[in-house]
């Protein structure tokens, strides 16, 4: 009976050290999970950072409520919950490259996803990140629904961003909140065929700020 | 193509030049050329600005520009800049004197003159589907040489063409109006049309072709009024300008 109920605790305990935080739920394309490649059955952990190739795309499902949509030659990073009292912390960092994200907050769940200097939380919506690899510091963010509230490292103050407005992030002063129309062309959607998901808005057209341009 | 502009410009702008005498009251056109290197490094919420110039103004008189300044970066696309200047072969009122029984233009090739400029700048990008930027450049001048003031207002309009997501070409009018502060001319003494064709080689380089258009009004200068004080000098001169220009963004 001893021997029964210690082999019932190892099962449990090894059952929730290796049960998976996340899948995926669509792939098309190469992606890798800590540099090895990603198949449909990969289990997603806290700490793994996924890689798109180049046409690729990638959806998973992260625990406990987070869906997010990876893009090609993006690096996105699941990072370890933090718990305070009874509210669960869930963490994600967009290192370069774009993601649209769909998470709820609740009572004690909340969502936050850091990319350069800035950090998104999420207050129940859908939202778009777009990270610029060319050498600039741009950092995009637009929301579909619901509101994003965003700090940005250094400023005390935070910024909250609702449905159909968006921001530039390019230094450490707040953001100036503004309706941009290539948000219109985003595809928000993160179920169905590759054809239904895929987002094919050029994000470095959009990175190019034209009034950065300097002459004389 | 840039070829075949030089050849257009240079070709219109001789065939209407000839030779200016402010004495007999005569308009004036020229044509002349320049080179123009700028570098702009961004450091924090400073944009650092040094800028070469070589060329001609006005007939066959050398020009040289050497730039050094700074913009500071404000919010909604404003900037506020200061810079100085040290310029040879500039050219004022009393430039034309009456010597050795001829009237001629001091050469000024070796001259060197010292300028100040504060600058507030503001870009807007009121179209939110057309790659156009418009720039209003304010400048305030002086000249340590003579102590004139200046105020020049130049308005911008700038358009992008984009290539995989990079812009390729740009396209750029400036018409600057240059206001007289504390000098015997008319109050806008100088007018220009610039045309600007940008080549963007990547995000850090671009190559530009310039065309300038620039007309000064002149008043009497000292010797005029001394020796034909009946006269009425006032005159225009048209002065046509081609340039290439590089551009460095870091």
């Amino acid at each position: 009976m001893k021997l029964t109920k210690v082999l019932f605790f190892i099962l449990l305990f090894s059952t929730q050290a290796f049960s998976a935080d996340g899948r995926i739920l669509f792939l098309k394309g190469k992606a890798w999970k800590n540099k090895k490649r990603i198949t449909k059955k990969t289990q997603l952990h806290y700490g793994d950072t996924l890689l798109t190739d180049k046409d690729s795309m990638l959806v998973v499902k992260i625990n406990p409520g987070a869906t997010i949509k990876i893009k090609p030659q993006s690096s996105f990073k699941i990072l370890a919950p933090k718990k305070k009292s009874s509210t669960t912390y869930n963490r994600y960092l967009l290192k370069f490259g774009e993601a649209f994200v769909k998470a709820k907050r609740t009572k004690t769940q909340r969502y936050h996803v850091k990319a350069r200097n800035a950090v998104m939380g999420v207050r129940g919506t859908q939202f778009f990140i777009s990270v610029s690899n060319l050498g600039n510091k741009d950092l995009w963010m637009c929301v579909n629904e619901g509101q994003v509230e965003v700090s940005v490292e250094g400023n005390t103050k935070t910024v909250k961003v609702n449905a159909g407005e968006g921001i530039l992030v390019n230094s450490n002063q707040l953001p100036e909140v503004k309706k941009y129309d290539w948000t219109k062309k985003l595809n928000w959607k993160m179920q169905g065929s590759y054809k239904d998901i895929k987002d094919e808005t050029h994000m470095n057209h959009v990175h190019y700020d034209i009034k950065s341009f300097d002459y004389e | 193509m840039s070829k075949f502009l030089l050849s257009l410009f240079f070709l219109l702008s001789t065939a209407f030049a000839h030779d200016h005498d402010p004495g007999r009251n005569v308009d004036a056109n020229y044509s002349s050329n320049y080179v123009k290197g700028t570098l702009f490094k961004r450091v924090n919420s400073f944009k650092l600005k040094l800028e070469a110039q070589k060329g001609e103004h006005y007939q066959n008189q050398s020009h040289s520009q050497l730039l050094l300044g700074t913009y500071y970066l404000l919010p909604s696309a404003q900037r506020i800049g200061f810079f100085f200047a040290e310029n040879t072969g500039l050219r004022h009122t009393n430039d034309w004197v009456f010597e050795n029984n001829e009237w001629r233009w001091n050469d000024t090739s070796q001259r060197k003159e010292y300028l100040s400029q504060f600058v507030y700048t503001k870009k807007f990008t009121p179209h939110t589907k057309t790659p156009i930027v418009y720039e209003l450049i304010n400048t305030y001048q002086t000249n340590s040489f003579n102590g004139q003031s200046s105020f020049i207002f130049q308005p911008n309009m700038h358009y992008f063409i984009f290539s995989k997501g990079q812009p390729k070409f740009s396209f750029r009018l400036s018409v600057p109006l240059y206001y007289a502060l504390n000098f015997d001319q008319r109050s806008i003494y100088k007018q220009g049309l610039y045309l600007g064709s940008i080549y963007h080689i990547n995000r850090h380089y671009m190559i530009a072709l310039g065309l300038k258009q620039t007309t000064e009004k002149w008043v009497a200068s000292t010797d005029s009024i001394e020796k034909r004080p009946s006269q009425d000098y006032a005159f225009e001169e048209t002065i046509g300008q081609i340039g290439l220009e590089f551009i460095i963004s870091l």
